[in-house]
């Protein structure tokens, strides 16, 4: 870009504002500011015990990951790092996704062997690359948590009690919970996170190792009354180093196990967004009223989310308030419900690239693609980085598109969105026969996977039965029979009996789809029977088709060098500004 | 069946209370479906439990009928017949204007119409209402004065007051038939004197037409019979001494004599009435004898009011006279349907299907409207109710389902699929049959999963659809349900489903925020459906929100500067305006009178000469909205924009959003016109894509919106009350409660009763009925019906009851409460 930038008059600028341009900090972060003193900065990054870290498990490059915010520290940060460690260091920022999740993708630009997380996390566990998660700690006033504490809990003090935190006040829970029981509540359990530090390659190693036992280096687990030292939150354990690491290998394959609505067994081990805890004997997680510490953020969404079943109160230590969150559950939940009725009214969905660290990201979705197709709709994989409004309304012919993203960041609200974004679980409830919308909600990437494979699986057969059905009754069920769409009011057609080209004969429609499983078996994507869904919107829906092709009437010429520069202010070959 | 010119297909339609299911029964009591003594009482047509309970009809029900006319009547009938067998369809349907869908239902596939109405309240507003649908469908009407009796025993009306009241209610009826008379049915005003009015009593079993009493008189005076009936009517008087006609109403000497009306068809009646009431024993039984009416040894017994009815349904039997009349001056299916096939028909008038269509024809293709799902006894399955207009329906046929949706040429919503069953809907029961040719009303087996309330089935490839039946009311008052059991919920979703199948007009969906909705016409329609979905079609207990209606969001002025917004990428600007557009043109296109199908020089010209629009504004409409068919436009007003074509679809797409989605409360948009002033774009085609156009111009809609004193619109009711001049004060008051306000209110002749027209907001009208009946002492009952949207008075943006509303409504939504400020987008330049 050697040519001045001035492109369109009215469009010119010389780019200062982008410079000058302030970010928004999420209110959530507000809590957190920038490290004034040296002192400071070593504790709130915790740089011993990252130092610590790096040197025990001999790393030799690492990358240093920070949300926006807290970008201002970085290059401190790693000076300091690389002077105690000797090692090479890298910083991230700007993260393709959310800032939450590990960015593996850049880290492996770097080939280094270790990913500090800096920030808020999601705490995804990550597919590739081993990360240690330094969580900032926020200040609480425990006195002032515990007063509202007790008046929000009027009720019997016997009442079973999850303690849960964002992770910026993780550090605080053993102390609260401390508190709470000293008012008298009996029944309160605290939850930990799972882990600071995860290696994927340490996961895949022993998966078969199954929990149950009893609990290794968890939060209160034998004796409530009196919690342990080694039982809090994840600094101390960071101190036995490699320790911790085995009992998160333990911990770790507690996510293989299934819902905790099994059967109450003894002392359930119950690991979930990132948090694990121990219930009582004889207790679901329905039994238990939960309380968040932290600020209204995507966590807490997710939480209510998938803990909707439960009472969940919120005490946000900034503004010192408290929230019944269950009525807000409701209604995020009913309009989850109404986007579930969308996806199944799409015929085109879109999937969307949300995450490229969170494990099981690429199997769920290879999962979504076949379910897309088994349900004889049609897919398209986008990765356009944060999806936001702009870049997904690119795609008119996109009916809804499906977010593969971390548990955080996946519960987008769409209400600016011109096309409905859903997960990876509404999806699966959408098209899916036989999925009723029960309240139970799932997030988490990993406990999605094996059961969209069930889906998956269920839809084929279904699939294949029916088409067995409709070779049966001599060719008279040449459609499907319509549903009753609850959007419209209306019956709708199954998409595939539109999408699908005109068959001669149902032996051709049977072997269309046993075409369809093969070829889903061997992996091969040769030509489907359906006609593409993208050509059809340009033949019938959009209006514009281009320009003139002029076919036979232009005059072939030798290439020439075309428009370069940025979408600012172009520069062509001669310098002349268009 | 298969004479096809032997059918007559018709409904009974009337207002609410006139007696439409008594009189049915009379003519089902005929066919010897039920005991002729019950007739009056059975209303065998009201089938459910809470029509007989509630004394209303809810659905319509249908009933076929096979009839022997007397070989020497069979000369009147002025159209091809075969044989004195008559295969008749009967319809009947409900009087209360919340269920009017069932009638326009019923009329689709009937040819002829028995209007009803009381001789005390006379012409009413359901009564008007459904002749005028009748008429739109082109169907042939003919009249029954009812509940004579009771102007008999109750009122105690002379002979000649009778005569005028008769005369008045007649009189009425052709006012309203002229005045919505279409061309091509012919002369349908009613005359007692051509016989297509009969006077009678259903809950007597008694009626007559003036043909009966000619019939008699006709040999007596040796006269021709149809002379005899003219000159039984009107200004025709009889001078018994001289035993000659007149048509003064006094004789040689001055004094007056009898119009031969009263002479000659009252008088009897009123000598009968007079001795059985007053115990005449003697006078009855000389009567008796004179009538040659014989009675059973056990009805001689019977004294007053029994015996009265026995002696009337042996002396006029309502059966005869109404068979007689239907048979006789209704139209056959081959004569009906040759002026009714261009009317019923979407495609081009000469192909295959048309001609069928207007011939009648058997042997052509299948051409079937269904109009209508009845439940069957098996829950959740229903029969697909319609008329075979041409070809033969048979078990096992395979044939095109076609859809409202379905387009000739493409596949969408359209099935092939095989008939299963054939069968004749006889009120409570269901006949199975081999085949039915055209001209018959049928139920069919088999395809009701494939079609939600109505369709066209045919067995040919080219065949368009048959007419979408359009309401004369629309589902304008919601209420939202979830189930009390969070289990239970693919029950509901199931029940829903059937709920939206059994009713032409109900709608049930889920909306944004993701509750389930159920609309209806009106209070006592929803009721209803509430009720029939928890006990019936859901079966679960349920848990039902206040009523709520849908506003309107709209402006009432000019922008007052050019919006503008920017693209994310600031690269691209679009600068538009709004402006009301004008109620009647709302209306219209709301009507389909203007629409996006139309050609667009067709629909720049109507603009242009009716509504004054600029004619290169009216030729750039780009489209309509919400749902590409509402009553917003968007219009491309700029003069010479660069690759404008390019981003038409991104516009469009945008706009639709917009106007579905108002920035006021999200609810959509009304009587809008956005006028695209200029845009300002990219050189570069992939810096003005969607994703930066859609987002934009949704934008700068809102942002014309909001500079141009945005409003907001509610639904109003029309809403007709009869009621004795005492209860008027508490209709006032009702109504001025209610933000109601009366605009006519007039006597009507000849009786003490008067009729007042009022709008009342839907909003206000919840317990409506209920409180007027309080305020009134019961004798004013209102029939409402969805009419106009009507602004409200205040700025949504300005303190206020209109801010209020639309901040209760965004806090129901979920949505912030405060309405987004014009900052959020408008972009400075």
């Amino acid at each position: 870009m050697t040519a001045p930038l001035n492109g369109p008059t009215t469009f010119a600028d010389d780019g200062s504002s982008v410079l000058q341009r302030t970010i928004a900090v999420p209110e959530a972060d507000k809590a957190l500011h920038p490290c004034s003193s040296l002192e400071d900065l070593l504790k709130s990054y915790d740089i011993d015990r990252t130092v610590q870290h790096i040197l025990s498990n001999q790393c030799s490059k690492i990358a240093l990951q920070f949300p926006d915010d807290l970008l201002v520290d970085a290059a401190e940060v790693s000076t300091i790092i690389k002077s105690r460690t000797g090692k090479d260091v890298y910083i991230l920022a700007d993260t393709t996704f959310g800032s939450c999740c590990v960015d593996e993708i850049a880290a492996e630009h770097a080939l280094v062997d270790l990913v500090i997380h800096y920030g808020r996390a999601c705490l995804s566990p990550t597919s590739r690359l081993p990360v240690l998660y330094v969580f900032p700690k926020a200040e609480i006033d425990l006195a002032h948590a515990s007063d509202v504490f007790q008046s929000v809990f009027t009720g019997p003090r016997d009442q079973p009690i999850l303690l849960l935190a964002d992770v910026m006040y993780q550090h605080c829970v053993s102390d609260f919970a401390a508190a709470v029981r000293a008012c008298g509540y009996t029944n309160v359990v605290e939850s930990s996170i799972v882990h600071d530090f995860y290696d994927p390659r340490a996961a895949k190693g022993k998966p078969s190792r199954c929990c149950g036992g009893p609990p290794v280096a968890c939060c209160g687990g034998q004796s409530m009354a009196s919690p342990c030292a080694s039982s809090v939150c994840g600094t101390e354990k960071s101190d036995t180093g490699c320790g911790g690491q085995s009992a998160n290998d333990d911990l770790r394959s507690a996510l293989a196990t299934d819902m905790p609505e099994a059967i109450p067994q003894l002392k359930q081990h119950i690991n979930r967004g990132g948090r694990e805890y121990q219930l009582e004997e004889n207790t679901t997680i329905g039994d238990y009223a939960l309380v968040y510490i932290g600020p209204e953020s995507l966590s807490l969404t997710n939480l209510v989310l998938t803990h909707n079943q439960c009472e969940i109160f919120s005490y946000d230590p900034v503004t010192r308030q408290s929230r019944n969150e269950k009525t807000g559950a409701g209604r995020l939940l009913m309009r989850r419900y109404f986007m579930v009725q969308k996806a199944k009214d799409a015929e085109v969905l879109g999937i969307v690239v949300g995450t490229l660290g969170a494990a099981n990201y690429l199997s769920v979705i290879s999962h979504v693609q076949r379910l897309i197709q088994a349900a004889g709709k049609k897919s398209y994989i986008i990765a356009v980085g944060k999806p936001n409004v702009a870049k997904l309304a690119n795609f008119l012919e996109i009916d809804c598109f499906v977010l593969v993203a971390c548990s955080e960041n996946s519960l987008l609200d769409s209400r600016e969105f011109l096309k409905p974004l859903v997960t990876p679980f509404e999806l699966e409830m959408a098209l899916v026969d036989g999925r009723d919308w029960t309240g139970e909600y799932i997030t988490d990437l990993s406990l999605l996977d094996p059961r969209l494979e069930a889906g998956v699986q269920e839809t084929v057969a279904a699939k294949a039965d029916r088409a067995q059905k409709v070779a049966a009754h001599d060719g008279d069920a040449s459609d499907e029979e319509p549903y009753y769409s609850l959007v419209t009011g209306t019956y709708k057609q199954a998409s595939s009996s539109i999408l699908r080209a005109p068959v001669d004969s149902t032996l051709e429609i049977e072997n269309g789809v046993n075409q369809l499983v093969l070829r889903d078996q061997n992996g091969a994507l040769t030509a489907t029977s359906m006609s593409s869904a993208g050509a059809r919107f340009l033949n019938e829906k959009r209006t514009f088709r281009g320009l003139e092709p002029q076919i036979g009437q232009t005059d072939v010429v030798r290439a020439v060098e075309g428009r370069r520069g940025i979408a600012r202010g172009y520069a062509d070959g001669e310098g002349k500004h268009i | 069946m298969d004479k096809r010119t032997n059918i007559r297909n018709m409904s009974v339609i009337a207002h609410v209370d006139h007696g439409k299911s008594t009189l049915t029964d009379s003519l089902v009591s005929k066919a010897g479906i039920i005991a002729s003594a019950k007739a009056g009482d059975a209303r065998y047509t009201d089938t459910r439990q809470d029509e007989q309970d509630r004394g209303i009809t809810i659905k319509s029900t249908a009933i076929s009928m096979y009839f022997e006319m007397p070989a020497g009547d069979l000369g009147e009938i002025k159209q091809a017949t075969d044989g004195a067998g008559f295969l008749i369809n009967l319809i009947d349907s409900p009087g209360h204007v919340d269920f009017s869908s069932e009638v326009t239902a019923a009329l689709r596939v009937t040819d002829g119409a028995l209007v009803v109405v009381d001789t005390i309240e006379g012409v009413c507003v359901q009564t008007e209402t459904v002749l005028r649908q009748a008429l739109g469908e082109r169907i042939k009407p003919v009249v029954i004065i009812n509940k004579v009796d009771r102007a008999l025993l109750e009122l105690q009306l002379t002979k000649e007051d009778l005569y005028q009241t008769f005369s008045r209610t007649i009189e009425s009826v052709n006012v309203v038939i002229s005045t919505y008379i279409d061309k091509s049915l012919g002369d349908v005003q009613v005359y007692p004197e051509k016989g297509t009015v009969a006077f009678g009593s259903g809950l007597h079993g008694w009626a007559f037409t003036l043909r009966q009493f000619a019939q008699r008189y006709a040999k007596k005076f040796g006269v021709d019979k149809e002379k005899m009936m003219t000159r039984l009517w009107g200004e025709n008087y009889f001078n018994p001494k001289t035993k000659k006609w007149s048509s003064k109403g006094t004789d040689a000497d001055g004094k007056s004599i009898d119009r031969a009306f009263n002479l000659f068809v009252l008088d009897p009646i009123f000598r009968l009435f007079d001795a059985i009431m007053n115990f005449k024993k003697d006078e009855t039984t000389k009567m008796l004898e004179k009538l040659e009416i014989a009675l059973k040894p056990d009805e001689k017994d019977f004294e007053g009011k029994q015996l009265l009815k026995t002696v009337m349904k042996k002396f006029l039997p309502a059966g005869d006279a109404l068979l007689e009349m239907i048979v006789i001056h209704l139209p056959s299916p081959a004569t009906a349907q040759k002026y009714r096939f261009d009317t019923l028909y979407e495609g081009p008038l000469d192909d295959e299907c048309a001609i069928a269509v207007r011939d009648c024809d058997p042997n052509g293709p299948l051409m079937l409207y269904v109009s209508k799902m009845v439940p069957t006894s098996d829950k959740g399955r229903f029969y697909a109710f319609g008329r075979v207009f041409s070809g033969t329906v048979k078990a096992g046929l395979k044939v095109r389902i076609q859809g409202p949706n379905f387009t000739p040429g493409k596949k969408e919503d359209m099935f092939q699929k095989s008939i299963q069953r054939v069968v004749l809907m006889m009120g409570r029961y269901v006949e199975s049959i081999e085949d039915c040719p055209a001209g018959n009303i049928i139920g069919l087996v088999g395809i009701d999963q494939f079609l939600l309330k109505s369709g066209t089935i045919t067995t040919s490839e080219i065949a368009h659809n048959l007419k979408v039946m359009k309401f004369s009311v629309s589902p304008v008052v919601q209420v939202a349900v979830e189930c009390k059991n969070a289990n239970d919920l693919p029950k509901l979703v199931e029940g829903l489903k059937r709920l939206s199948k059994s009713d032409p007009c109900v709608l049930t969906f889920t909306s944004d925020s993701g509750e389930h909705i159920v609309a209806g016409a009106g209070e006592l329609h929803l009721e209803i459906c509430l009720k029939d979905l928890e006990e019936d079609h859901a079966g679960v207990p349920l848990k039902t929100g206040d009523p709520v209606v849908q506003l309107r969001e709209t402006v009432q002025a000019v922008s007052s500067m050019t919006a503008l917004s920017k693209s994310p990428n600031k690269h691209n600007r679009i600068f538009m305006k709004a402006e009301p557009i004008v109620e009647e043109l709302a209306k219209d296109i709301e009507a389909g009178r203007v629409s996006p199908k139309d050609d667009f020089k067709a629909r720049a010209r109507i603009l242009a000469e009716d509504y004054e629009w600029d004619v290169t504004d009216a030729r750039k409409i780009w489209c309509f909205g919400p749902d590409v068919s509402g009553a917003n436009l968007l219009v491309d007003t700029t003069k010479g924009v660069q690759y404008l074509n390019e981003i038409k679809d991104s516009c469009i797409a945008a706009f639709q959003w917009a106007t579905k989605e108002g920035c006021l409360a999200e609810e959509n948009m009304r009587a809008i016109r956005f006028n695209i002033m200029d845009v300002v774009l990219h050189a570069d085609a992939i810096h003005r894509g969607g994703g930066q156009l859609i987002p934009t111009c949704r934008r700068v809609c809102y942002a014309a919106m909001l500079t141009a004193d945005p409003g907001v619109m509610e639904p109003v009711f029309l809403c007709e009350i009869q009621c004795p001049e005492g209860a008027m004060g508490g209709i006032y008051g009702v109504l001025n409660r209610r933000r109601g306000h009366v605009f006519a209110e007039e006597q009507r002749p000849g009786t003490p009763l008067y009729n007042i027209k009022a709008y009342l907001p839907i909003m206000e009208s919840f317990g409506f009925t209920a409180d007027l009946r309080a305020g009134t002492g019961g004798q004013a009952f209102p029939q409402c019906v969805f009419d106009h949207w009507q602004i409200m008075p205040g700025s949504p943006l300005e303190p206020g009851k209109t801010k209020d509303l639309v901040e209760g409504i965004r806090k129901r939504k979920g949505l912030p409460v405060e309405i987004p400020g014009l900052d959020r987008y408008y972009d400075r330049l």
